[in-house]
C-alpha cells in the first residue's frame, strides 16, 4: 500500500528500524509539520506576563534581578509560554500491551506515539509529563517544558518494561488526584476493562479540568481476528486460555470487542473525551492530529 | 494355539493410544499468546468433541499395526492344530521326563509337575507320539511309545507321588534319549524335562551329551525354599561293649542358611531317651551331641528327630540301627608267644574292637570252628598244624594269616601250596646290597580294603619300613599278590578258598626281620589285616535311599536252599520278597525308614535315610543345566520363560509372518499419512 510522500517517514514499519525513540520522535513531529497547511504554533508566546514572588523551588534563573535591587525582594519573571499547556502522558504498560502480530508490538507503538507526543509539545513549549501504569503507577515524571526534561521521558519510555495485569480503573483515579494543575491528559492504552467503570474515572478526570485524549491501542489482529485455525488462545495478563475455533469465534468476538469499542466512544462522547482509535498497522499522524485539536481546544 | 508370552497381550491396551491421539491430540492446540480473552468464550465440549474422530482409516491402520506388533511379540505356538501341523511338518516324537526325586514331594510341586505332564501329553497330536519316564536316581520308562494321549494320561495317574530318590539327570536324560532309537529318524525329537531344577542333581562333569537332534526343553515347576534336615550322624552300628561307644554327634543343616532353633530328640526302640535343643549358626549348620547310651545284646532301632516343621518333613528324621555283640578270638599260633607282645598290643589297642587277641602255643586249638575263631593265625611255625583241620577251617569261612620266619620249613608249606597256600616258598632272601641292608614295600594295591586306609601322605608310613629278611614267594594259580617288595618279590598274597581266604605275609611279625613293628603303619595295617581276614568291617548305622542291600548283607547267600524262611518287609509295612518267591540278589531301599530282615525266628533290621543332598533345594540355572547336557550349543537363555523361546523357535512360525504384516501396515499409515499432511498442507 502506497503512502503519501509527507507521511512516509512516520509509518510505524519504518520508525520500527530507527533506534533511539528521540530520532523517531524528531522524524514523526518533523514530518507531521511539514504535511501541515497550518502552523500549530497557536498561542506560542515569550511575552512577559507577570512578576511572581520567589517562592523555594523557583529556578533562581528566572530571577529578576533588576528588580531585587530596587526592592531588595525576590520576584521570579513569568512568561505566557511557560503556562501554555500542560500535557500528561499516561501509558498503559500491561502485559496485553507486549502483543505484536507483526513487527511492531502495541508498547512499542505506544512508545511512539508518546515520544512523539513529548517532542511536538516540547517543541510547542507545551510542559510534557510521563506516568506508566498496570494496576498501579509508577515512572511518573512532573511535566517539564525544557527540552532536556524531553530526554529524561525518552529515557523512561525505552527502560520501560512490561507490567502485569491491568487495572486501568484503580491507576487512573490515583493519577487524577496527583495531577493537580489542569492538563492535557493522553491517555494511551487497549482498554481491556469495563467501559462503564472506565468512563467513571474518565469523567473524574474531566470534572477537575483536564482536556482528557484517549489512544485506544489494538493490534490489527485484535482488531479483525483473521486467525484461520482452531487453537487455543491464552490470556497475557491473566494465563486464563480457552479454545478458538474460527467458524464458531470469531463472529461473537468481533461483535463484542465493537461493542466494546462503540460503548467506549459513546462514553468519551458523554464526557466530551477525544476518543481516537488506532491500530499498530497505521502511521502516527491521526494521533498527533487529535493532541493539536485538543490543543486548540483549549487554547 | 497357545502363547509362549500371552502376557504380551497386555500390550493390546495400547490401541487405546492412537484413539485416544486421534481424540485428544487435536484438543491439545498450541496455546497461542493473545491480549485478553475478554470477548471470547468458552466453547461448549460437545460441540469441540463433535470435531474429534476424523481420519478414521489412519486409526484403523494404526491400530492393526499395534495389534500384529502385539500378537508378534505374544509368540503365538501353533500345536494341536491342523495349521500347528501343516507349519510343523513333521510328526513328533515326545519323551516327558518327569522328576520325581523328594525334592519334587514338596506342595504344591508335585501337583504342579502333574498339570504341566498332563498338559504335555495333551499336546500330542496327529502323528505326534509320546513317552513318559520318571527318575530320581534311578530311571523308570513308565510306557511304550504311544500316539494316544489317553491312555499316557492313564499311567501318568497310576503312578502318582514322587519318591525319596535323589535327583540325577545325566542318567535320566541318557535313558531318554536312548528311547528315541525306536522312533523314526525323521521324527522330531524333543523332550521335556519337569523337574525343580535341584542343583544336587547336576553332575560334576558330564561328558556325555545330547543327540544334535533332541531338543531339550526345561519346565521349571519348583522353587528354591528354606530346608532344614539331619544332615549327618556318626554312629556306629555295632557295639561291643555294654554301651555305644562313642558320643552320638547329629549334625543339622538348613538351605539357604538361616539360623534356626528347635529341638532334637533320641529314640532308641521307640522310646525318648534323651533331647537336646539347637541353634544353627550363621551359616546354616549346627551340631548336636548325644551322650552313649547303653544297650542290650541284639539289634535296635532308632531314630533321631528334629523337631521343626518345613516343607520336607522326611528329611528331619535320622533312622538308625545299633547293634551290641561280643567281641570274637584272634588266635595267635606261635612257637615264641613273648615275641608277639608287638601284635598282642597292635591288636588290643583302639576303641569298640570287633575282636580280641589270644596267643597259644602249637598245634594251637584242638577244634577250629569259623564262628568261634574266625581269625587264625600262624607265626613262624616250622610247619603248618593239622592240614586237614586247617582246611576245612578255611572252606567253612575262617580267615587264615600265615607270617614267615627263619623257623619256617619250606617243604612243609609247599605239600600244601596247591591245595591251601597261595603261594610255594623258595629260599629266603637276605637283603645285603653295597648301598643298604634292607628292602621295602614299594607296589601295593592301594584300593584293596587291606592298604586303603593307607591314602596320601599315609602311604609313607608303610613304604618307609625297612625289611632286612623275608621268604621268596611262587605265587599260585587262583592267589592274588596284594603287595610286592621293590625287587619285585610278594610281599603279601592273598588265595580264596571256599567262603574263607589265606593270606601269607613274607616276612616276620616281631623286630627279627624288618622294623615294621616299630613304625606308625603297624598297628592300622594289623586291624585291617585281621578285619579283613575274619571279615569284619566297620557297619554304618544306617543306609541311604537308592542303595543296595545285597544278599550276602542280610545272609542270603548262605541260607540258600532255605529261602522260605526270609522276609524283607519294608517300612510301609508291605513285604520286599515274598514266602513263594525266590531270595534275590540284591533289594533296592527306596523308603526311608527301618527294613526288617526276618530269618527263621530271629529278626535283623536295616535303617534306610535320605539322601541329604536332595534335602538340598538350591536351584541350578536353566542355562547351567542346558549347557551340561546340551550339544555344543550355547545357552542363550536366562531364565525358564527365555529357554522355552529359544527351544521352541521353531514352533512359532506366525512370528515373522506378524511382525512383517505389522512393518506392512505401519509403512502404509505412513504414505497415507503423509499423503493426508500434502493434502492438507
Amino acid at each position: 500500500m502506497s503512502k503519501s510522500p509527507s507521511l512516509r517517514f512516520i509509518d510505524p514499519l519504518v520508525l520500527s528500524r530507527i533506534r533511539g525513540l528521540q530520532l523517531i520522535a524528531k522524524t514523526v513531529v518533523e514530518g507531521f509539520v511539514t504535511g501541515l497547511h497550518r502552523s500549530p504554533y497557536h498561542g506560542f508566546s515569550l511575552n512577559f506576563s507577570e512578576y511572581r514572588q520567589y517562592a523555594p523551588g523557583d529556578d533562581i534563573r528566572s530571577i529578576d534581578w533588576k528588580v531585587f535591587g530596587r526592592t531588595d525582594r525576590f520576584y521570579v519573571k513569568k512568561y505566557e509560554g511557560d503556562t501554555n499547556c500542560q500535557m500528561y502522558l499516561l501509558l498503559d504498560n500491561s502485559a496485553s500491551m507486549g502483543y505484536a502480530s507483526g513487527p511492531i508490538s502495541k508498547i512499542d507503538y505506544a512508545r511512539y506515539l508518546a515520544a512523539s507526543l513529548s517532542y511536538l509539545a516540547v517543541r510547542q513549549s507545551d510542559a510534557a509529563g510521563l506516568a506508566a501504569f498496570d494496576s498501579g503507577v509508577f515512572n511518573r515524571i512532573p511535566p517539564r517544558a525544557q527540552y532536556r526534561h524531553f530526554l529524561t521521558i525518552l529515557h523512561r519510555l525505552e527502560q520501560l518494561e512490561l507490567g502485569s495485569r491491568n487495572n486501568i480503573g484503580e491507576a487512573l483515579e490515583e493519577l487524577a488526584r496527583l495531577i493537580r494543575k489542569r492538563s492535557i491528559v493522553v491517555l494511551i492504552s487497549d482498554f481491556y476493562h469495563e467501559v462503564e467503570e472506565l468512563s467513571k474515572t474518565l469523567r473524574f478526570f474531566h470534572h477537575r479540568g483536564n482536556d482528557v485524549i484517549l489512544f485506544h491501542l489494538l493490534d490489527p489482529v485484535e482488531l479483525k481476528m483473521p486467525l484461520a485455525d482452531s487453537c487455543t488462545l491464552q490470556d497475557m495478563e491473566t494465563s486464563d486460555y480457552l479454545s478458538y475455533v474460527p467458524d464458531h469465534s470469531r463472529a461473537g468476538y468481533l461483535e463484542l470487542l465493537q461493542q466494546h469499542i462503540g460503548d467506549l466512544q459513546r462514553g468519551c462522547r458523554d464526557a466530551r473525551i477525544d476518543y481516537t482509535l488506532l491500530s499498530t498497522d497505521e502511521p502516527l499522524d491521526r494521533a498527533l492530529y487529535s493532541y493539536l485539536s485538543a490543543r486548540q481546544r483549549r487554547y | 494355539m497357545e502363547f509362549l508370552n500371552p502376557f504380551f497381550w497386555l500390550g493390546a491396551t495400547a490401541l487405546t493410544a492412537p484413539i485416544l491421539l486421534h481424540l485428544v491430540r487435536r484438543h491439545r492446540r498450541e496455546r497461542v499468546p493473545f491480549p485478553s480473552l475478554m470477548f471470547l468464550h468458552q466453547i461448549p465440549t460437545k460441540e469441540l468433541r463433535r470435531k474429534k474422530l476424523t481420519h478414521l482409516f489412519l486409526l484403523f491402520l494404526r491400530c492393526l499395526g499395534l495389534l500384529l506388533i502385539v500378537a508378534a511379540f505374544s509368540r503365538p505356538m501353533v500345536s494341536g492344530t491342523w495349521f500347528g501341523n501343516l507349519a510343523m511338518g513333521t510328526p513328533r516324537s515326545l519323551v516327558i521326563l518327569i522328576d520325581s526325586s523328594m525334592s519334587m514331594s514338596r506342595e504344591p510341586v508335585w501337583q504342579k509337575a502333574s498339570e504341566v505332564a498332563e498338559q504335555r501329553v495333551r499336546s500330542l497330536t496327529g502323528g505326534d507320539e509320546g513317552l513318559i519316564v520318571r527318575f530320581g536316581e534311578t530311571v523308570e520308562v513308565l510306557s511304550s511309545w504311544e500316539a494316544r494321549p489317553e491312555r499316557l494320561l492313564s499311567v501318568l495317574h497310576s503312578r502318582s507321588g514322587a519318591s525319596f530318590e535323589g535327583t540325577s539327570y545325566g542318567e535320566a536324560l541318557r535313558v531318554a534319549s536312548e528311547q528315541f532309537k525306536e522312533q523314526q529318524a525323521n521324527s522330531r525329537k524333543e523332550i521335556v524335562l519337569i523337574t525343580d531344577l535341584q542343583l544336587s542333581g547336576l553332575p560334576e562333569s558330564q561328558k556325555w551329551r545330547l543327540p544334535d537332534d533332541v531338543i531339550l526343553t526345561i519346565e521349571s515347576v519348583g522353587e528354591e525354599s528354606a530346608n532344614l534336615f539331619v544332615e549327618e550322624v556318626r554312629l556306629e552300628r555295632f557295639s561291643f561293649g555294654e554301651q555305644h561307644p562313642y558320643p552320638i554327634v547329629t549334625l543339622l543343616k538348613s538351605t539357604p542358611p538361616q539360623r534356626l532353633q528347635g529341638e532334637l530328640q533320641l529314640f532308641l526302640e521307640g522310646q525318648l531317651i534323651d533331647r537336646k535343643g539347637f541353634e544353627l549358626n550363621q551359616d546354616g549348620t549346627g551340631q548336636v551331641t548325644f551322650r552313649p547310651f547303653a544297650l542290650e545284646a541284639g539289634p535296635h532301632t532308632g531314630r533321631i528327630v528334629a523337631q521343626v516343621e518345613d516343607l520336607l518333613p522326611a528329611d528331619n528324621i535320622f533312622f538308625f540301627v545299633v547293634e551290641r555283640r561280643e567281641s570274637q578270638p584272634i588266635t595267635v599260633v606261635s612257637s615264641r608267644p613273648s615275641s608277639m607282645v608287638y601284635l598282642k598290643s597292635a591288636l588290643s589297642s583302639g576303641q569298640n574292637l570287633p575282636f580280641r587277641v589270644e596267643v597259644v602255643e602249637p598245634p594251637g586249638p584242638a577244634r577250629l570252628i569259623p564262628e568261634a575263631r574266625p581269625v587264625l593265625i600262624l607265626d613262624n611255625l616250622a610247619r603248618p598244624p593239622r592240614p586237614d583241620a586247617l582246611k576245612a577251617y578255611v572252606t567253612n569261612g575262617g580267615g587264615l594269616l600265615v607270617s614267615l620266619g627263619n623257623s619256617v620249613r619250606p617243604e612243609a608249606y609247599n605239600r600244601l601250596a596247591a591245595e591251601l597256600f597261595p603261594a610255594e616258598l623258595d629260599q629266603r632272601q637276605f637283603i645285603r646290597s653295597r648301598d643298604r641292608n634292607f628292602t621295602s614295600i614299594t607296589d601295593v594295591d592301594w584300593q584293596h580294603p587291606i592298604f586303603s586306609v593307607f591314602q596320601e601322605s599315609h602311604r609313607a608310613g608303610l613304604v618307609s619300613v625297612q625289611f632286612y629278611s623275608y621268604w621268596k614267594l611262587r605265587p599260585q594259580q587262583g592267589s592274588t599278590v596284594l603287595a610286592r617288595f621293590d625287587d619285585s618279590n610278594p610281599a603279601l598274597l592273598e588265595r580264596t578258598l571256599g567262603r574263607g581266604r589265606v593270606l601269607v605275609f613274607a616276612s616276620s611279625l616281631d623286630r627279627v626281620w624288618t622294623d615294621f613293628p616299630l613304625r606308625s603303619a603297624y598297628v592300622p595295617f594289623w586291624h585291617r589285616l585281621a578285619g579283613y581276614a575274619g571279615g569284619w568291617s566297620a557297619s554304618a548305622a544306617a543306609m541311604t535311599v537308592g542303595e543296595i542291600l545285597g544278599s550276602d548283607q542280610y545272609g542270603a547267600k548262605s541260607e540258600r536252599g532255605s529261602t522260605s524262611s526270609w522276609n524283607i518287609v519294608d517300612p510301609n509295612g508291605q513285604r520286599v520278597i515274598g514266602l513263594d518267591q525266590e531270595t534275590p540278589d540284591f533289594v533296592e531301599l527306596k523308603f526311608p525308614g527301618h527294613y526288617e530282615i526276618r530269618k527263621n525266628k530271629k529278626t535283623d533290621w536295616v535303617a534306610v535315610n535320605s539322601d541329604p543332598r536332595e534335602s538340598d533345594l538350591q536351584q541350578v540355572p536353566v542355562d547351567k543345566l542346558l549347557a551340561r547336557f546340551r550339544a555344543e550349543r550355547p545357552a542363550t537363555s536366562s531364565s525358564p520363560q527365555a529357554t522355552r523361546v529359544s527351544q521352541e523357535e521353531h514352533r512359532q512360525p506366525l512370528w515373522w509372518p506378524l511382525l512383517l504384516a505389522a512393518a506392512l501396515v505401519l509403512g502404509i499409515e505412513s504414505l497415507v499419512a503423509n499423503h493426508r499432511r500434502r493434502v492438507i498442507e
